[in-house]
């Protein structure tokens, strides 16, 4: 029997082997001689190439790495191509950075299962009063924005300042189903776009599955189409850049105050039939419009034929009572363990107190583990204000304003915050930078204002977006 | 045309009771390591293993097993292993565990290595003989290794067998 | 006096980039069920969120840090905040529920995103009357 066992497993292990081996030989046979096909027409058409003089070096070098392991197997073929693979390694070594990087082809799907959508979270301080802060250009940037939220702690009655301000918001108008090419017409443009600031967006459209349009104040209008229209409006547009590598979005941006653009030249013209005739486009718009200087005709007349209506901006007060506040330095953004807390800690404290989540959980706690950073105080009453709506950020700046003049008189609070949500289906988030939905679609800022007038601002963007300015 | 890659997990079935040996053949260890990889992993970590995973080598005497998945999820097959408590077979349920010995990425490495471990296993059991006659019979099957791979191995495992019955 | 302690202030201007730094990622659910029958309550729902995640990605998957940090018992909704390499393995788990106490049941993401705040404002809620 002694003898007769390892016999056995020696066996076992022989036809394991072989049946890996063979099924090896079988798979490399076959990779082989797909190789040597694939090889032999490559370097039929490096040599075509290679004969006309356009050397391409990438398409050679790309044949070289594909066909590196069968390298043996080229040199089966006829002679001819040997003057074709000297050159190819040569040029092999010099180009073979250019070549795409392996990994970015393919994540392995349990990989994927651990990762997350990336984000970005840019923090910046500085002084509100400094003559260089950028922090009103930064809210001029940001041209949509659906709500403001402040929050003031330690203050039970809002200043009637700031609470005329907010009443001042401001009005915009909805108006239903409007052609895209009303936003185009000359009368349009030179009683509104040229005169002041105008803004418009799409109201109800998402950007990752219908075509959106929006209108900046700087005379630019946006359209993001999907490949269908795109193709149907025949304007001239750019790719957008988060649709992969089969492109299936399209970006189109026509300058209504540019010289090219004055009425009975051929781009009027174009865009003119394009939206008029060819593919006419129709949404429900939101529509702001700021101007400093005389009045003029008003939005509400002049689309009176539309289905046009006004809203107010809807704005809610609610006072806090008794919560938490994480303890802050304004020169320390990385905050101080014991002293202060860091920005990121804050900016999700923020967020805690506005869903109303609860913030002091036991660590053994079976539901939920948050609490509020460490080290904190609490306050014994808080304001908070939000005010929803399609905001133009002229009214947040001067919001901001009223703001900072609020520590004018000695005040028991040592900072305030102004969070601002964009919309999330905008064509862009700041400035004309792409805006793309992918999981959440966030552009939202904060900034958080201090006795002394230093502020911190702290802007977050999702996936498809570009890094704020 | 790309290769399938895969992963070929060595490992050892480690039981006090002698009587577990007859409980180690493919069906019993595949559901064992499966019903563990189930209830570490649950349905998804089981889904990702059952890909071409398969008991491709057993030895129910020295009790090796070498157990193949994908490359990609070798990494739950290997968490999922020391959770294996117990093989059952014929209604018969042994507590046992499953000891890795190597993870390789061609059933060849595999016994290259596990060649190398029974060698230096036979060294040590060589170390704690207690009897001369003990001894003798052990070195007596160490010199009559041969140098070719295949008896070199049918050699060990031969061994290898001695030295636990003699245990 | 006042002067200088502006510029000293102002002259500090510092940037902080932080990419991807999100410890965390939230989830705005809401749990849907056929009407009447026993609704669950704060304990039992996070319960359900666990067994949904033992289900599908087993005993390391309920191990996984789930907080539910609101809940409204009305509506059945609720905030969850998960530690960011598990975002992908409790939607998934989230999504495979079908059954609540043997009656049918499912899971509606509203709303995902890494920073808290962002759920506070819902751009695709915006209700104009």
């Amino acid at each position: 029997m002694r003898v007769s066992l390892p016999d056995r497993c020696r066996r076992c292990w022989e036809n394991a082997r072989a049946k890996g081996t063979e099924r090896a030989n079988a798979r490399q046979q076959a990779a082989g001689e797909a190789r040597n096909g694939r090889r032999h027409r490559h370097i039929n058409a490096a040599q075509s190439r290679h004969c006309t003089g356009s050397g391409c070096a990438t398409e050679q070098q790309a044949e070289v790495t594909s066909g590196h392991s069968s390298f043996p197997a080229s040199l089966r073929l006829a002679g001819r191509c040997v003057s074709v693979a000297v050159p190819c390694l040569a040029a092999g070594s010099v180009t073979r950075a250019r070549s795409p990087p392996r990994w970015r082809m393919a994540v392995p799907p349990l990989q994927r299962l651990g990762q997350a959508p990336r984000h970005l979270l840019v923090c910046e301080k500085g002084h509100a009063r400094h003559a260089r802060s950028r922090h009103a250009a930064h809210v001029r940037d940001h041209a949509y924005n659906c709500r403001v939220s402040f929050l003031i702690p330690e203050c039970g009655l809002l200043p009637e300042v700031l609470k005329s301000t907010i009443e001042d918001v401001g009005e915009y108008y909805l108006i239903r189903n409007l052609p895209v090419h009303e936003l185009v017409a000359h009368d349009f443009i030179d009683a509104f776009v040229k005169k002041g600031s105008c803004y418009a967006l799409t109201y109800k459209t998402k950007i990752d599955q219908d075509n959106t349009a929006a209108l900046l104040p700087n005379g630019n209008l946006i359209l993001s189409v999907d490949k269908d229209t795109y193709e149907e409006l025949g304007l001239q547009g750019r790719p957008s850049k988060y649709s992969g590598k089969k492109v299936m979005r399209y970006i189109i941006t026509i300058d209504l105050t540019g010289c090219g653009f004055h009425p009975d030249s051929k781009k009027h013209n174009r865009v003119l039939w394009a939206l008029k005739e060819k593919k006419p486009l129709e949404f429900d718009f939101l529509l702001a419009w700021y101007n400093t200087g005389a009045e003029g005709s008003t939005l509400m007349s002049y689309f009176s034929k539309n289905q046009i209506e006004a809203l107010k901006p809807k704005i809610t007060f609610s006072t806090l009572r008794d919560l938490q506040c994480p303890l802050l330095q304004s020169n320390e953004l990385h905050g101080k363990p014991e002293e202060s807390c860091s920005t990121e800690e804050l900016f999700e404290w923020l967020g805690a107190v506005l869903n109303q989540v609860s913030l002091d959980n036991k660590s053994s706690s079976f539901l939920s583990t948050y609490c509020c950073p460490q080290p904190n105080t609490v306050v014994e009453k808080a304001f908070l204000c939000t005010i929803t709506g399609f905001i133009i950020p002229e009214k947040i700046i001067q919001l901001l304003e009223q703001l900072c003049c609020y520590f004018g008189e000695p005040k028991l609070a040592y900072w305030l915050t102004l969070t601002v949500h964009g919309f999330a289906d905008s064509p862009v988030s700041w400035r004309e930078s792409e805006h793309g939905f992918h999981k959440g679609g966030e552009n939202l800022y904060n900034f958080v204002i201090f006795r002394n007038l230093d502020y911190w601002l702290q802007m977050a963007v999702g996936t498809n977006d570009d890094c704020p300015p | 045309m790309v290769r399938f890659k895969n992963r070929y997990v060595l490992c050892e079935v480690v039981s006090e009771d002698p009587r577990c040996r007859q409980c180690i053949e493919d069906r019993a260890v595949g559901l064992a390591v499966r019903d563990a990889i189930g209830r570490v992993h649950g349905d998804f970590g089981l889904a990702c293993c059952s890909i071409s995973f398969t008991v491709k080598y057993l030895n129910a005497y020295t009790g090796t097993v070498l157990l193949r998945c994908r490359k990609d999820s070798y990494r739950l097959l290997c968490s999922a292993l020391p959770f294996v408590r117990q093989l059952e077979s014929r209604n018969q349920r042994y507590p046992c565990f499953l000891n890795t010995l190597h993870v390789g990425g061609t059933i060849r490495t595999c016994q290259k290595f596990l060649i190398e471990y029974n060698r230096r296993q036979l060294l040590m059991l060589l170390q704690s003989c207690t009897n001369e006659e003990e001894r003798r019979c052990v070195q007596k099957s160490l010199l009559s290794c041969s140098l070719t791979e295949e008896q070199c191995l049918s050699g060990n495992e031969d061994d290898d067998d001695d030295g636990t019955d003699t245990d | 006096m006042a002067l200088s302690e502006q510029a000293g202030a102002a002259a500090s201007f510092e940037r902080r980039v932080l990419r991807s730094a999100g410890e965390h990622h939230y989830l705005r659910v809401r749990l849907e069920l056929p009407d009447g029958g026993a609704r669950p309550n704060v304990a039992q729902f996070k319960q359900l969120v666990v067994s949904a995640l033992k289900e599908l990605h087993g005993e390391v998957g309920a191990a996984l840090p789930v907080d539910v940090l609101t809940y409204e018992e009305k509506t059945l909704s609720a905030i969850l905040r998960v530690v960011s390499s598990g975002l992908v393995k409790l939607w998934s788990a989230l999504t495979l529920l079908g059954f609540y106490q043997n009656r049918r049941c499912a899971f509606r993401v509203l709303q995902t995103s890494p920073f808290l705040l962002a759920l506070a404002g819902n751009s695709r809620e915006l209700v104009l009357d």
